[in-house]
């Protein structure tokens, strides 16, 4: 019964369709700006880890 | 530019691991001790902190929190100074948040085995720890944000993106599912009731898998694998992408851990698609991973570190394959409540996280004692060992868990259930509780090995507790390089960062829930579903303090095999009186939910005190002291009053009769059961709870006497 009630929220089952659409919007905008990203500056940042010439231990 | 000083805080790091290295030998001993209960039940020797179901959250909460947890603080500790070249903003703060963790891990260790808990899987602690929690989590927070501010790199790691995304994500899903009405000071009624318990219970389940197992571990994967394998990772662009997917959809997943239960379709269609999504940024994460070893394989071979890692990132890979395919409606009608989801779970636990673990301890204990590991050699063989006991744990869970659900969905010519006694697929499975028993004692071989290796290699090296190192500060002026400006907007400072995170996932969390509590206001309960009485409620609360959820479900699933076995599906209206819901995850026992009259109150009686009397061969713990424990009436009223504020309907005043009524009722069963030769006085703790049992499902099955 509250199944009955819940799903009558109008339109509830359009609900998942939405949200996979906003996701997908999400997901091609940030692989746009990603892609275009400065190489140089990629490999910089690819690189911190193990950029630590400065620790005075051995 | 002039370089500034500083040394990093290796002396916090060094805490935390040893904690980690300490709470994980305790999980899994604990596991492995809950796991040989499961072959010979004796084992607890009828004690009650001893029992399986008293032990199991204790196993589960030391092994995500008091391992896992302490192994990502360790981990972030290190790294996050070493990505932002920046000593930790406080070393007060680092100390409040170890030592106020350990404390957490204390009062969990004393207080769940005793049995104050709320039944709330890996959400278990009652609500005083709940608040100590938040409050260090803030203190953890407070000190890595301090630090990223004050950092002298001017990108932020992707590493840390993930870990700041743990630190919101953790601290939005504990608080909303810890809200809680305090009955006492060690007991409290979850505010949610029924199906709304549910899909908070296991939104916050499923993401305390992701945010405390997941994003931080993998942030760990970004910074130590390529420190491991001395070479950057594979993918930058891809680690960004990897990062926002798999934050936006991780949060919306938690239904699948309901398919086929009382919750509305479409919110477990939306957790089913979800979860099938998920597989891309999953894999893309660890085809990262496993990537950044191109053309480095013949080091893997050399490198004990690499090995772990590269097993672990596998297992994650495994295992993040594997719940999208337990999230298909299909596959999770075999594998819900089987033994399958154990093997789940481990691959992830001890592939994932404990192998990942291991690799960075044995990188980085060389690294603070500045000398290397001790043995290469019994490294590898931890290696193998552990890779052994994973595999003898996995494969007999599998094959367990698909034979319990063949087993029981198998009908005979007639039509009848074939297996209609739930104890012929106990024994049938017995030889692969075994099998798993061993499995883990082999991985627990391993983690003695290593710790002895850890030990010796500490002791040939000496600590260096302040390590000094230097870097320019960060300038003012800054242009951010061509193409970047977008994220930098986000990315530069942490807090705005946290903030996008935050509405990333805070907009999965509303909107499954907003429309199931939008409801709230009128579910039309089913009429003859009426609030438990004073006595059955303190049984319920016996049933939660001893843990009987952690092998019993209470959720009857729309499956033919399961109405036969059990009776009438379940339905949402029959749980809104259930401040916490109780449909469980696990049946090792049968489904509960339909269990009132089944049995006369005598049989349940012996049944309990000692369950082989009347079914030979069960392996359900014995719980003797409930024949002899005084049922505790302090906090009857007060649980009434709480449990009307909470809105279940008992009368106004009703706190005055409720003793009375109490008292009634089990004088009436206590008289039953003298009359069947069993001697009770009828103030023992069992009488409650055989009220409660006899009470489950009871106002459906009238219901239905009354509709047909
Ligand atoms: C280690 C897992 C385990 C725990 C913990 C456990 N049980 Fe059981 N239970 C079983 C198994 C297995 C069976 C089936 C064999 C049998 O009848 O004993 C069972 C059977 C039952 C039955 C009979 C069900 C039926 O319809 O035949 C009841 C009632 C029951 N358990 C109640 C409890 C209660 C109450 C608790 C907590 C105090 C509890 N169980 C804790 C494993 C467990």
């Amino acid at each position: 019964m509250f199944q009955n009630v819940l799903s009558s929220i109008e339109n509830v089952g359009l609900l998942p369709s939405i949200t996979f659409l906003f996701f997908f919007g999400f997901f091609i905008v940030m692989v746009f700006f990603v892609l275009r990203m400065d190489k140089k500056s990629v490999k910089k940042m690819s690189e911190i880890p193990l950029d630590e010439p400065h620790s005075m231990n051995p | 530019m002039e370089l500034e000083r500083f040394e990093y805080d290796n002396k916090i790091v060094r805490k935390f691991l040893i904690a980690t290295i300490l709470w994980g030998t305790v999980g899994m001993l604990v596991g492995l001790l809950i796991a040989l209960q499961l072959v010979f039940p004796q084992l607890n020797f009828g004690i009650p902190i001893l029992t399986y179901s008293h032990l199991r959250a204790l196993h589960t909460n030391a092994v995500i929190f008091a391992f896992v947890g302490n192994g990502m603080f360790m981990g972030v500790y290190y790294s996050l100074q070493r990505v932002l070249k920046a000593r930790m903003y406080s070393n007060f703060l680092s100390q409040v948040h170890f030592w106020g963790w350990q404390l957490i891990i204390v009062c969990a260790a004393i207080t769940i085995p005793l049995g104050y808990i709320t039944s709330k899987e890996y959400a278990e602690l009652e609500w005083p720890i709940d608040i100590l929690i938040a409050l260090i989590w803030v203190v953890f927070g407070i000190n890595m944000f301090g630090t990223i501010i004050k950092r002298r790199e001017r990108h932020i790691f992707v590493a840390v993106w993930f870990y700041i995304a743990t630190v919101v994500t953790v601290a939005m899903l504990h608080i909303v599912n810890s809200l809680e009405m305090p009955v006492s000071f060690l007991k409290s009624y979850s505010v949610y009731a029924g199906v709304q318990d549910a899909l908070v219970q296991w939104w916050y389940g499923h993401n305390a898998v992701a945010f405390f197992l997941t994003t931080p571990y993998l942030g760990l994967m970004y910074y130590f694998m390529p420190k491991a394998a001395n070479r950057p990772v594979y993918s930058y662009r891809l680690s960004i992408i990897h990062f926002w997917s798999l934050i936006f959809l991780y949060i919306w997943a938690g239904p699948h851990h309901l398919l086929y239960t009382a919750l509305p379709d479409w919110a477990q269609s939306l957790g089913t698609v979800f979860s099938i999504m998920l597989i891309a940024p999953s894999w893309g994460g660890m085809v990262n991973g496993l990537l950044t070893l191109r053309g480095a394989w013949d080091k893997v071979r050399e490198d004990p570190v690499l090995k772990f890692m590269v097993v672990a990132v596998t297992a994650y890979g495994m295992a993040t394959l594997e719940g999208p395919l337990l999230s298909l409606k299909n596959v999770n009608a075999i594998s819900h409540f089987t033994n399958w989801t154990i093997a789940h779970v481990h691959v992830g636990a001890l592939g994932w996280n404990g192998f990942l673990t291991f690799g960075i301890l044995y990188w980085i204990i060389p690294k603070l004692w500045g000398t290397t590991l001790y043995s290469k050699k019994l490294a590898n063989t931890h290696f193998w060992i552990g890779t052994l006991g994973i595999i003898f744990y996995a494969v007999p869970m599998y094959w367990a868990g698909w034979m319990e659900a063949s087993m029981a969905k198998q009908f005979d010519a007639d039509g009848y259930l074939k297996y209609q006694n739930w104890l012929e697929i106990v024994t049938q499975i017995m030889p692969m509780y075994v099998t798993r028993a061993v499995g883990g004692s082999i991985y627990l071989a391993g983690v003695v090995i290593m710790i002895y290796n850890l030990w010796k290699t500490a002791g040939k090296g000496k600590f260096i507790g302040d390590e000094a190192a230097e870097a320019a500060p960060l300038t003012r002026e800054y242009t951010p390089s061509p193409g970047m400006h977008w994220h930098h907007a986000i990315e530069r400072t942490p807090v705005r960062f946290a903030l996008v995170a935050f509405v990333l996932v805070a907009i999965g969390g509303i909107v499954e829930m907003v429309p199931t509590f939008m409801i709230k206001s009128n579910i039309p309960t089913i009429s003859s579903v009426k609030p438990y009485t004073p006595l059955e409620l303190e049984g319920r609360d016996l049933y939660i303090r001893e843990g009987c959820n952690t092998c019993h479900s209470q959720m009857v699933r729309p499956f033919r095999s399961e109405t036969e076995r059990y009776g009438e599906y379940s339905k949402a209206g029959e749980f809104v009186y259930d401040h916490p819901f109780l449909w469980g995850s696990k049946r090792t026992g049968p489904d509960l939910a339909r269990e009132g009259g089944k049995y006369p109150n005598a049989w349940q009686y012996n049944h309990l005190m000692d369950p082989r009397t009347m079914s030979p061969g069960s392996i359900m713990p014995m719980y003797p002291w409930l024949g002899e424990n005084k049922l505790d009436l302090s906090l009857t009223k007060k649980k009434i009053s709480v449990m009307r504020e909470l809105g279940v309907p008992y009368a106004k005043g009703y706190e005055s009769q409720a003793e009375g009524d109490l008292k009634n009722q089990a004088a009436g069963i206590a008289k039953d059961l003298n009359d069947n030769g069993v001697p009770v006085n009828g103030d023992e703790e069992i009488i409650a709870l055989i009220a409660y049992l006899q009470r489950l499902g009871v106002d459906i099955k009238q219901a239905s006497t009354v509709s047909k």
